[in-house]
């Protein structure tokens, strides 16, 4: 399988009567957009802004990010969610770099499902989206409606923008090519493999679960290996509650960009094996064997490198599937969040496997910061609900946020540089 | 009195120092004088004069207090107090205890002396342990407690961390990691950021480990506590039963303030009123609509109660136990886990249903 990724810098993004790209500006025909998000009769109306850094804005209620992007051959744009369902990770996609899209729920109160992304200030240094202009999608919902009807509106209305983001770019404009594939074996070099715990049923609003696999919810699947490149291109998805996994990460994916990156030079990528944290003890222990066989004797990997999503269960089901592949002889890193700030380096884990010897620190997601009052607020009002332990401060006045509310600031897969420190 | 904002003696322009040794560091003895109590010299004494070189121009070392390690050890408690009487009448505005390197007796008493200084004279106080030294453990949370070497031969080193810090502390300076600064964590975690993503730290730590070179993980597993289950119940048709659960329901305006999260609180609540009156779930690591349907399904007080008509066992506890298990630290669960057990054996519960969530 190979997916040629053409990228274009975006440095800008304005209002404009056509929209196109022109010397790394990106203008925007508001109406032909409206028209195409407001399609949808989940919604009275869409507000659509364009923040910078540096602007005095506060972005709530995000519930996604994603990069614009667009398939220019071979495939379809989010296969399962827009386009119809064919493999993705093939053919060519076209991606706008530099900017992202982001989607706000004013609808759901589910609690801490939502983030924020402050244009200037502690916000903006910390989180990775307020580095950045963002083109935000804010519909207003019309009357009652179930909540996740709405939220699946709201991906639709984001991606759909994203893939009409990227379809001003043409082929001329393209300044870089990233070409992914593993077809190329190198049997000097060791074998490594990832395993990507995708989700975590005990997050499931109302007990539904979200479609985060080609459109499909896949809360009871067993582990299955999918090829690297349909993680790239549009396959994988953020589940409905942000939870520092969002699109626009999955689709950089911090690991699997590397991992490709290395291949050839010190490793091989032996693939990609996805997984969903179970939530009972015999299928946890089925999924830990399935893991580790798939890693050991279909991908063969001499190494594996895994992650998890948010939540206490999945650090138990990542436990047990890397102690099986530690097992079969597969050596295995895996990458932990701390939640506790009152806690130490050596308390935060919840296996004690001693083959287990080699873990990441991926940050502290309790740990809270004080962001100043902000003028402007998007996707919400100044009255929104920002939520903290106590659910009680609005997004208008100075606020202190958990780390894992400021989007881009922590993430699951490994994209953020903050480790924590024993202090 | 000393200057508010800088600690220092208006007379000199600098911070009143007040130092703790033991008798042997004192000059007073070995450990034959090891039971002798409290005495004050004046200025700085033996290894003392080693700080107050370090913080010349900024500190100077006003008095050297020094008392036998056997006295403090005999009751530590009370000669804290009468230690602490003392060093309040020379005013300091700044205190140093040891360094104590491996010395146990010493050690405990330098903590002690230094955490009691720093919580009740409200100045920084800063003392030297081996990480090793029981002291370092007991007291790394509640005063400044340098890493050392294990003796004596490390005392300038020692000397030299312990006055950089307190030159940082005095002039209000940002405090860098345990690890930079050269003392022992004092019991929190901060996100610091680090050059690489946890990505790529995390592949090249895996390539290390598959070419079996060395490498250091960032995170340790934790040692657990064996726990040996309670014998089976002998006699369950006469044994009284309760439930306990850690899925957050409390009374609709949550009396007792536990946390949806890291939570501390537990309580106990009456089954009756609680089926029968609004509650809600404090607990932010589960979608509860289930449970708020049916609270059966957290509480299964639907079957117990069918069972305890039919004999199945003797009685069930008319209250529960509740807290909220949610990214909760072992030592919190256990102080929590402590204060139930207690209360069911008070009430001669045998067996208990515990749910999670």
């Amino acid at each position: 399988m190979k997916l040629r990724l053409e990228s274009v810098k975006i440095t800008d993004v304005r209002f404009g009567s056509k929209t196109s790209i022109s010397n790394g500006i990106l203008y925007v025909n508001k109406h032909e957009l409206n028209d195409l998000v407001c399609a949808d009769e989940n919604f009275t109306n869409v507000n659509i802004e364009i923040v910078k850094p540096g602007d005095n804005a506060r972005i709530v209620n995000v519930v996604d990010v994603v990069e614009p992007r667009c398939k220019i051959s071979g495939g379809s744009d989010f296969p399962g969610v827009l386009g119809k369902i064919v493999s993705a990770g093939r053919g060519t996609t076209r991606a706008l770099k530099g900017m992202a899209v982001v989607l706000c729920d004013r609808h759901h109160h589910w609690i801490h499902s939502k983030a924020l992304i402050d244009m200037t200030g502690p916000g903006a240094e910390l989180g990775r989206y307020g580095k950045m202009p963002n083109l935000v999608i804010d519909p207003i919902p019309n009357g009652e409606i179930d909540d996740l009807d709405y939220a699946y509106s709201v991906r639709r209305a984001g991606f759909k923008a994203a893939v009409y983001l990227a379809g001003a770019a043409g082929a001329d404009q393209v300044e870089d090519v990233e070409v992914f594939d593993t077809e190329t074996i190198h049997p000097d070099l060791p074998r490594i493999a990832y395993f990507y715990q995708i989700y975590s049923p005990q997050h499931d609003p109302k007990g539904i679960p979200d479609p985060i696999f080609y459109g499909s919810p896949i809360s009871l699947t067993l582990p299955l290996v999918v090829h690297p490149n349909e993680i790239l291109d549009g396959a994988v998805l953020s589940g409905y509650t942000i939870r520092m996994m969002e699109t626009y990460s999955i689709q950089n994916h911090p690991i699997v960009t590397e991992l490709f990156r290395r291949h050839g030079e010190d490793l091989n990528f032996a693939g990609v094996v996805l997984g969903v944290c179970s939530m009972e003890p015999i299928r946890r222990t089925l999924g830990a064997v399935m893991v580790g066989n798939l890693v050991h004797e279909t991908l063969k990997a001499d190494g594996v490198i895994m992650t998890k999503p948010l939540g206490g269960a999945p650090n138990v089901d990542l436990g047990v599937a890397a102690s099986e592949c530690e097992k079969l002889g597969v050596k295995t890193v895996l990458l932990l969040q701390l939640l506790n700030t009152g806690a130490a380096l050596d308390s935060e884990v919840l296996f004690n496997d001693p083959a287990l010897n080699a873990i990441i620190n991926c940050g502290i997601i309790f740990e809270t910061q004080e962001l100043p009052e902000l003028k402007k607020i998007i996707g919400g009002t100044a009255e929104t609900p920002v939520f903290n332990d106590s659910c009680k401060q609005l997004a208008g006045q100075p606020i202190v946020v958990e780390k894992r509310f400021i989007c881009g600031c922590l993430n699951q897969l490994g994209a953020s540089t903050a480790a924590a420190v024993e202090y | 009195m000393n200057n508010e904002s800088t600690g220092k003696d208006p007379q000199n322009q600098k911070w009143r120092i007040v130092c703790y040794v033991n008798q042997f560091f004192g000059q007073v003895g070995g450990e034959e004088k090891a039971d002798c109590g409290f005495m004050v010299k004046q200025g700085p004494v033996g290894p003392v004069r080693l700080l107050h070189w370090f913080l010349e121009g900024d500190g100077e070392v006003v008095a050297t207090v020094i008392c036998g390690d056997n006295y403090i050890a005999r009751n530590l408690e009370q000669a804290v107090e009468e230690g602490l009487k003392i060093i309040a009448d020379l005013q300091p505005s700044l205190f140093f205890s040891g360094p104590a390197f491996n010395a146990g007796r010493y050690g405990v008493a330098c903590g002690a002396i230094a955490s009691a200084v720093q919580e009740r004279l409200g100045i920084p106080a800063i003392t030297g342990l081996f990480p090793e030294n029981p002291g370092a453990e007991m007291y790394r949370k509640r005063a400044w407690v340098v890493k050392t070497g294990g003796n004596a031969a490390h005392m300038k080193e020692a000397m030299g961390t312990m006055a950089g810090m307190a030159r940082k502390l005095m002039k209000k300076e940002p405090l860098g990691s345990p690890a930079k600064e050269g003392y022992l964590p004092r019991g929190f975690l901060k996100n610091e950021a680090i050059g690489k993503t946890a990505a790529i730290r995390g592949i090249e730590m895996l390539l290390d480990k598959v070419a079996s070179r060395p490498f250091k993980t960032e995170l340790q597993i934790p040692t657990f506590e064996e726990i040996e289950p309670a014998p089976p119940i002998k006699d369950i048709k006469a044994a009284r039963i309760a439930m306990v659960s850690d899925g957050g329901v409390v009374p609709k305006g949550n009396p007792d303030g536990m946390k949806v999260s890291q939570n501390t609180v537990w309580a106990s609540y009456n089954l009756g009123d609680i089926f029968a009156k609004p509650f809600q779930i404090v607990h932010s690591g589960y979608h509860p609509t289930e449970v708020r349907e049916n609270l059966n399904r957290l509480l299964p007080l639907d079957v117990l109660k069918e069972m305890e008509a039919e004999g199945e066992f003797a009685s069930l506890l008319p209250v529960f136990f509740s807290c909220s298990g949610n990214t909760t630290t072992v030592q919190s669960a256990r102080d929590m886990g402590r204060g139930i057990a207690q209360k069911l054996v008070d009430e001669g519960v045998r067996g208990v249903i515990l749910t999670s969530t």
